[in-house]
């Protein structure tokens, strides 16, 4: 499956409305799951609807509320070359390169590549570590010479 | 959605404290940095030629937060490539 949602941009007033509708629902601790919720008047029956659905679903109002179009993507959905250097938010070449060196497995189609979206966050969230440690390494050198 | 690409110049990579900040919000995702491996090679020339240092600093060259998988958004084509210098 290759399906994504998306919201597109909001519009102003979608956006006013997605605030709205973000502060209004509860904040879910522990609590009940599912959750009974009910659409369209007092007399709609309630729908249970999983507590992690929810969660994302307060997400998607705050992207919304602050102008961003949100897209969702299944976790074992294979994506192209191209959709996998958006979501990773690198050029399509250089994606490309990490394929080829290995460093995120790839599936081939034919002569097409595809890409499991699970892969492209695990390489994502490695990089953001590995960088946040070299930040903090920078930030350690300037002080040791006195630059900071 | 596609955040939008800054030119970071010597000059603002040289001060530290200018550095880290910049390095930090395009770490968070609010821009994509660019450098060329000539402005690299600038604010690195003028750390050298700072007179404060009683010993040469040992990041010079190749520091962390520069080496090629810190920020890799690569940018081919315009000339300037990311994360690339060393």
């Amino acid at each position: 499956m290759n399906g994504r949602t998306a919201t597109g941009i909001p519009s102003e007033r979608d956006a006013v409305l997605a605030d709205r509708a973000g502060r209004k629902l509860p904040a879910w601790g522990d609590g009940a799951d599912p959750v009974p919720a009910r659409f369209g008047g007092a007399a709609a029956k309630p729908v249970d609807i999983p507590l992690s659905a929810l969660r994302l679903l307060k997400e998607i109002l705050d992207q919304m509320a602050h102008g961003n179009g949100v897209a969702l993507t299944p976790l074992h959905a294979e994506l192209t070359t191209r959709q996998a250097a958006e979501l990773l938010q690198v050029s399509r070449t250089h994606l490309v390169q990490l394929l080829d060196e290995g460093r995120i497995p790839c599936r081939k189609v034919g002569v097409h590549r595809r890409v499991r979206a699970q892969d492209i966050l695990v390489y994502r969230r490695e990089m953001e570590f590995a960088r946040r440690e070299a930040l903090d390494e920078l930030t350690a050198l300037d002080r040791s010479l006195g630059l900071q | 959605m596609p955040s939008p690409t800054a030119l970071l110049d010597a000059n603002v990579l040289y001060p530290a404290g200018l550095r880290d900040l910049l390095l930090r919000l395009a770490d968070r995702y609010l821009y994509a940095p660019l450098w060329s491996a000539d402005i690299h090679e600038e604010w690195m020339r003028s750390l050298l030629a700072d007179r404060r240092f009683g010993r040469q600093p040992e990041y010079i060259v190749c520091p962390p937060g520069f080496r090629s998988a810190d920020f890799s958004r690569q940018k081919v084509g315009t000339g300037l490539i990311l994360g690339k210098v060393c």
